[in-house]
């Protein structure tokens, strides 16, 4: 399996690096980072705008930046190279993309770590209640609002989950938070009063992140479990008169959890994918909002450190579920 | 086994509704921002003497803004309360100075904490805070002189205070005079030890003025700037309206100010560090870069104007237009004066029982279409395009009942309570069809009825078809841009729409014939003429080139008086219309909306700090 583990991990460095390099291309050619200051006004002198563009390296061709970026070869100040754990320069004024990036990292952990978690859950429960009691009323409501979730566009689901949110707050007399990870005076608090401030503003956008999430696995629980349910060694442990609680537990789902645990590894890249929206709508200040902050902002920089990281947990993520297929179905054997 | 698991089940159902509980219970005692009106709460921490009226509901609103723009919304405070406002974009830094910080909302995120020396307010006039200056500052013999009130002090992190100093000016100057002796950033010259070529100061958003200064010197509480001999300022009022950044605190972190490394290496820290110092009613007490500054009462502020009332004023970015109007509803931002707005925020706004709000505007920003002047060469052409265009039509289908001000004159809003003359020419913009047809059929133009594309030159040319850019992320550009093809069509011009991505490549480009698009400034317009119009200036850019302008606008810069200034400026704008190089359009107008529990803030359209140009004196409404 190591062999296995290494070649797999081998072949995701060529794909990383088309990546960062389309990307970074597709970044560069998108617009000027120092459009607003050649047109301020009062104008910008000239040699500071210059300044700044070698302080970005703006003044190299693109090829050249890319290098730089990869490397950090060929440059003195010692500001950039992601091999030698730099960054590079941002176009965010102060901000360092290495401190953002990685204080933003824990934040949508936590909102990707909580949604896939309860979408896991929800979904499981469903899909079984969904394939036992097959064609029933149950199996259709479930059925439809599976299919609800799948049709729901994030953003949309998010705006009417904050409104659901804003109304209970008014006639329910609840306190969900629907602007931010923490409260403005979230620093101050301690001990139960700071949890619950998070788990308060965490409840919307993981509910929004969680539906969207949900439906898909649901639908795939539920195909799992029928195609369980209709084996032979179902019937013939039935047939040997075990109690049905036993047959579903630990025959049925045991077996039918297979494809879906594999498939909770993916869900966390889709997850990251909606938080994008997600931290957008309930302004988040976590890896999806530094994403579309630094494309509005040219940083190319910036946007290559999300697809860093980004690629990286998805390359993890798949492996991973390469890996627990193994492990948990006994026929497959990596070599 | 199954013992275990009834366990689990009855620690996790305990947990849920814990939780269930707590989400529909209190807010945890200290993030509330309101109590009920009328009632006496006690504050979180409970100190001595330390119970405070609840807030009233009601204040007395923005709805006289327009009229009373000094005293809308003013009311007594109550003491205490939690305020959030919005900041609607990223700020990138803490020192307003550099050039990849400096923005309006840079500028609104520190508001609060610096020493003011002076500032516009809402009416448009500008006044000395005379808590800071013993006098009214002077400009004589090319020398701006302040004089500090005794006791004006720096706050410093440790709750100590430090008199504010010349030094501060100083740092200050050497900060934005891009002079390399001053703050070196590049390397120097190894062999005579001077900067070398091409190093320069600590990236300053704007060298204008300081790159003059001669010199600043104290004498007791007096702070001398002295310029060359001879300078002409008329605008000296506006050099330093604030001081953000104490000498004492760079040099107590360990830089040199005596050397330009030192400066440059204070200049970099002070933009990445987080100003837990003040000179403001406000200090900052907690933030983080671009997304949230939560301030606290200065306790060693030495003034009698602004005095907070408030416990905290959060300042929390959200740029998402849709999230304003539920965070509003839901109080996670008691108020906002966003960079722009549309009808349809307006229209929610209006639904808002407990939501005030008020539009209006300075003048800072206006939109307006600009000529090729080298492919619409003719200027009877010219003058008949502006003439068909109907301003009135197309603002009322672009903006329904905001209605924004008419721009008469491109250096000065028609509220500028000193210099504003109506000069555009009778005529421009009045979608005059008739008007139009018989400029064109003077100056021998035919097929000017024929529709789109039909009209012929004087020397019997088909008239080509007028290229109009614009900024494709700007609907309302798109949209009047749109509606010119009709206004054109009525005297045969084809027009056709040039999107563009990024507008500033397209401004430099010759890919049009006619642009729309809009200028920021503000009340100071001693440049702004030279810059638009100067046959020189890089921003001129439809290459309107009139020696006459030229003149004009060169000798605005070097003006004594802002009376002197601004004639000619009305002079360069007379000749510039009579060129047909530009139509004014609208002004962009300010919203600013705040629930009814907020009193005291008001927006300031001449300022760029708009509602938190008085922070200090904001505060929740007092019960009756």
């Amino acid at each position: 399996m190591l062999v296995y583990v290494l070649r797999r991990l081998l072949v995701t460095i060529p794909v990383l690096i088309a990546a960062t390099f389309f990307t970074f291309v597709l970044v560069d050619a998108s617009g000027d980072p120092l459009q607003e200051l050649r047109f301020a006004v009062p104008p910008v002198p000239e040699e500071t705008i210059q300044a700044r563009a070698e302080q970005l390296y703006l003044d190299r061709p693109t090829i050249e930046r890319y290098w730089l970026w990869l490397t950090g070869v060929g440059n003195s100040r010692g500001d950039i190279g992601i091999l030698q754990g730099k960054w590079g320069p941002s176009t965010q004024g102060a901000m360092d993309i290495g401190q953002e990036i990685s204080e933003r990292f824990l934040i949508t952990l936590r909102l990707v770590a909580a949604a896939t978690l309860f979408a896991l859950g929800l979904a499981v429960v469903t899909g079984v209640i969904s394939a036992v009691k097959q064609y029933s009323l149950t199996d259709n409501v479930l059925t439809f609002f599976g299919f609800l979730g799948l049709a729901m566009p994030t953003f949309w689901l998010a705006a009417l989950v904050k409104e659901a949110g804003i109304w209970a707050n008014q006639n329910l007399g609840t306190n969900f938070a629907t602007l931010g990870a923490t409260s403005p005076l979230y620093y101050r608090m301690e001990g139960w009063e700071a949890f619950m401030d998070v788990v308060l503003h965490l409840v919307l956008p993981t509910l929004t992140l969680m539906l969207t999430g949900y439906a898909a696995i649901s639908r795939y629980q539920r195909a799992s479990m029928l195609e369980v349910l209709n084996s032979d060694y179902i019937r013939l442990a039935r047939a040997k008169g075990l109690r049905n609680r036993v047959v579903m537990r630990r025959h049925a789902l045991r077996t039918a959890l297979i494809p879906v645990v594999t498939l909770a590894a993916l869900t966390v890249s889709a997850a990251l994918t909606g938080a994008v929206i997600t931290e957008t709508v309930f302004r988040w200040r976590g890896l999806g909002t530094f994403l579309t902050q630094s494309i509005a902002q040219y940083d190319a920089f910036a946007v290559m450190a999300f697809l860093v990281i980004s690629g990286v947990l998805v390359v993890g993520a798949n492996l991973i579920a390469d890996l627990l297929y193994g492990v948990l179905d006994p026929r497959i054997r990596y070599d | 086994m199954n013992s275990k698991y009834r366990s689990w089940r009855w620690i996790a159902a305990v947990a849920v509704l814990g939780l269930l509980v707590a989400a529909c219970g209190g807010d945890g005692g200290t993030t509330t921002t309101s109590a009920a009106p009328g009632q006496t709460t006690t504050t979180a921490d409970g100190g001595e003497g330390s119970t405070t009226t609840a807030p009233q509901q009601g204040s007395p609103g923005l709805e006289t803004c327009n009229e009373d723009p000094l005293n809308c919304n003013s009311a007594p405070r109550a003491e205490g309360g939690d305020v959030v406002y919005l900041i609607d974009q990223r700020w990138d830094g803490w020192n307003i100075n550099r050039v990849e910080t400096n923005s309006v909302y840079a500028v609104q995120a520190v508001e609060g904490m610096q020493v003011t020396l002076g500032q516009y307010m809402p009416d448009g006039n500008w006044v000395w805070n005379m808590d800071v200056l013993a006098s009214e500052p002077t400009y004589e013999n090319s020398t701006i002189t302040y004089e500090l009130k005794e006791g004006v002090v720096w706050t410093n992190p440790d709750g100590s205070t430090t008199p504010v100093s010349v030094d501060d000016f100083i740092l200050q100057w050497k900060f934005t005079s891009g002079n390399p002796d001053h703050c070196l950033v590049g390397e120097r010259d190894p062999d005579t030890g001077a900067p070398a070529e091409g190093a320069l100061g600590c990236f300053p958003a704007s060298t204008a003025r300081s790159q003059d200064i001669v010199d600043i010197t104290a004498d007791g509480n007096k702070v001398m700037i002295q310029f060359p001999e001879g300078y002409p300022y008329a605008e000296w009022f506006a050099y330093l309206g604030g001081l953000y950044y104490p000498a004492h605190i760079a040099e107590a972190e360990g830089f040199d100010l005596s050397t330009p490394e030192g400066v440059a290496e204070a200049s970099t820290w002070f933009n990445t560090t987080v100003p837990n110092w003040s000179g403001g009613p406000y200090v900052i007490e907690d933030a983080t870069l671009g997304e949230r500054v939560v301030m606290v009462p200065n306790e060693g502020y030495y003034g009698s104007r602004d005095v907070p009332t408030l416990d905290t004023v959060t300042k929390e970015l959200v740029e998402d237009r849709g999230s304003w109007i539920p965070a509003l509803t839901n109080r996670d931002i008691h108020g906002a004066s966003p960079a722009s707005f549309d009808a349809d925020l307006l229209q929610q706004l209006q639904g808002m029982d407990d939501v005030t709000y008020s539009i209006g505007s300075g003048g800072a920003v206006w939109e307006h279409v600009d000529m090729n002047m080298e492919t619409l060469a003719d200027p009877a052409l010219r003058k008949a395009i502006f003439t068909a265009i109907d301003r009135a039509d197309a603002r009322t289908r672009i903006y329904g009942d905001i209605e924004p001000t008419f721009r008469q004159n491109p250096i000065f809003p028609a509220n500028d309570p000193n210099y504003f003359e109506d000069l555009l020419p009778e005529g421009y913009g009045s979608g005059d069809v008739d008007a139009a047809r018989a400029i064109l059929e003077e100056a021998g133009y035919t097929g000017m009825d024929g529709g789109a594309g039909a009209l012929t030159d004087p020397n019997g040319q088909a008239v080509p078809t007028v290229r109009f850019g614009f900024s494709a992320a700007n609907t309302n550009r798109g949209t009047f841009v749109t509606l010119t093809q009709s206004y054109l069509a009525e005297i045969g011009i084809n027009v056709e729409p040039v999107p563009a991505d990024n507008l500033g490549a397209l401004l430099v480009s010759p890919d049009w014939d006619m642009v729309i698009f809009g200028w920021s400034g503000s009340p100071l317009f001693t440049s702004s003429a030279d810059q638009f119009y100067n046959s020189e200036s890089g921003s001129n850019f439809g290459g309107l080139n009139n020696p006459e302008v030229d003149e004009l606008v060169s000798a605005m810069l070097v003006a004594e008086t802002l009376d002197e200034a601004a004639d000619l400026a009305n002079q360069a704008v007379a000749i510039v219309f009579d060129e047909a190089y530009t139509l004014t359009l609208w002004d962009t107008m300010n919203l600013t909306f705040m629930g009814r529990e907020l009193v005291n803030a008001r927006d300031n359209h001449f300022d760029s700090t708009r509602a938190y140009h008085n922070v200090g004196n904001w505060g929740l409404a007092a019960a009756n």
